[in-house]
């Protein structure tokens, strides 16, 4: 079951955000379900579009996010969002 | 009385002491960027937040800032070719026994919602408006155009007025169905075409509380006042050439030709004429502007954005892009400094304490 971890800054909107293990084999499917137990954290990570915002990254496994190499999420992934340098 | 200052990290709140002193009394959503205050006449308080990295989110205080709760965000459509930047404005109106809010955004849209913020809803007439290809951005770094100003008519409730940059001042008389440009006699100094139907950058808009039909604009290209409800625009800028260019605005309660404006040397030159900050000051509807600077600094680099001054009877105040806050008592023949270490600001508000 992959590994959610978060930055903190994200604390301040959703005090009881801790990391967790969420059962997802996308990032599509794991925003469903964090969306299910923190109500409108959504909208902290994607626009209405539901595209990652412009400074909020995701890394599997150490690696950036692409959407393309990983469609498919591995069962062990390590996961972490994290706020952008760029943005400020 | 309370000034309820919007800057880039927070939204302070100043009360007046005994001995008329401004002090900072609360502070509210500490480290992060205003982008828009509006207390409605319930004294409920809306908040947006422009968040730089999770988007732009709204809160309401119902108890006059005691707690917040986060409503839901305008989103543009799945069919829309936009996504929501920034939030530049938030208003509300009563209509009938309803409260609607009016959020003024970037990409330049306007949004309503009639449940509080629960949800909202897009002006689509505006948004696709047939000129819509001509419209374009401005402000520093944008480069897409937004909604920056809202006025709705207590004698009509179907009639709005907008002010979009760059694109001008829109009308609807229908309730936002269908919206015509209202921009004659507005001038565009940066289009070839210097009185363009569309593409004007109205900086703000004020309306006459006293008398419905005069609208006041401070314009990229200068200073315009109208006595027919924005259909026509009459330029009153400063022919000594001082009160031209610049964003605030405040106009008088309790008359119709009472304004003051916080001049730019130039839209290049974004600081005051000669660094010497001051605000300049019509009685006679914009004929004659003279500078009211008695307790501002020399020299100055500041710049006073958009909704960064308000009015309050004879108590004006106002905040910079610097971070500095001033205020007079005296319809500004006086400035005492309440602030000179605060961030950007964005929004300044007098409200009921």
């Amino acid at each position: 079951m992959p590994h959610l971890m978060f930055t903190s800054a994200l604390k301040t909107f959703f005090p009881n955000l801790k990391e967790e293990y969420i059962e997802a084999d996308s990032i599509e499917t794991l925003l469903s379900e964090l969306e299910k137990k923190h109500q409108g954290i959504q909208g902290y990570l994607v626009d209405e579009k539901g595209q990652i915002r412009e400074h909020v990254k995701f890394y599997i496994d150490d690696e950036p996010y692409n959407e393309k190499v990983h469609s498919e999420l591995p069962k062990s992934a390590q996961i972490h969002i994290i706020q952008a340098i760029s943005g400020g | 009385m309370k000034l309820a200052v919007g800057t880039d990290k927070g939204l302070l709140i100043f009360k007046q002491a005994v001995n008329s002193e401004w002090v900072l009394a609360d502070i509210h959503f500490i480290g992060m960027p205003i982008g828009a205050f509006h207390a409605d006449k319930n004294q409920h308080w809306w908040v947006a937040i422009n968040h730089k990295h999770w988007g732009p989110k709204v809160y309401v205080s119902i108890n006059m800032g005691e707690t917040f709760t986060e409503v839901s965000s305008p989103k543009f459509s799945t069919e829309s070719p936009f996504t929501l930047k920034s939030i530049w404005t938030i208003e509300s109106q009563n209509i009938g026994n309803i409260q609607r809010l009016y959020i003024g955004a970037e990409p330049a849209a306007l949004f309503y919602s009639d449940d509080l913020g629960k949800s909202w809803n897009e002006m689509n007439g505006l948004s696709n408006h047939p000129s819509r290809s001509s419209w374009q951005g401005g402000g520093k770094g944008s480069n897409s155009p937004f909604l920056h100003t809202v006025l709705s008519n207590s004698e009509n409730e179907n009639h709005l007025t907008v002010g979009v940059s760059c694109a001008g001042v829109f009308q609807t008389y229908d309730g936002g169905i269908t919206w015509q440009p209202t921009n004659t006699g507005l001038k565009a100094f940066f289009l070839p075409n210097t009185e363009s139907v569309v593409g004007h950058d109205p900086h703000t808009i004020y309306q006459s509380k006293l008398n419905p039909n005069v609208l006041w604009q401070q314009n990229h290209c200068g200073i315009y006042r109208s006595e027919d409800l924005g259909k026509t625009w009459q330029d009153i800028t400063d022919h000594m050439g001082k009160a031209v260019y610049g964003f605030a605005m405040a106009i008088a309660d309790d008359n119709d030709l009472e304004a003051w404006v916080i001049p730019a040397q130039s839209d290049h030159l974004r600081i005051p004429h000669h660094q010497k900050l001051a605000v300049y000051y019509t009685k006679d509807a914009g004929q004659n502007w003279r500078s009211l600077e008695n307790g501002l600094p020399n020299p100055a680099f500041d710049l006073v954005l958009r909704d960064a001054m308000d009015i309050k009877g004879n108590t004006l105040a106002f905040g910079t892009n610097n971070g500095n806050l001033y205020a007079s008592m005296d319809k500004g023949q006086h400035w005492t400094t309440i602030s000179q270490n605060l961030s950007a600001v964005r929004c300044a508000a007098f409200i009921a304490e």
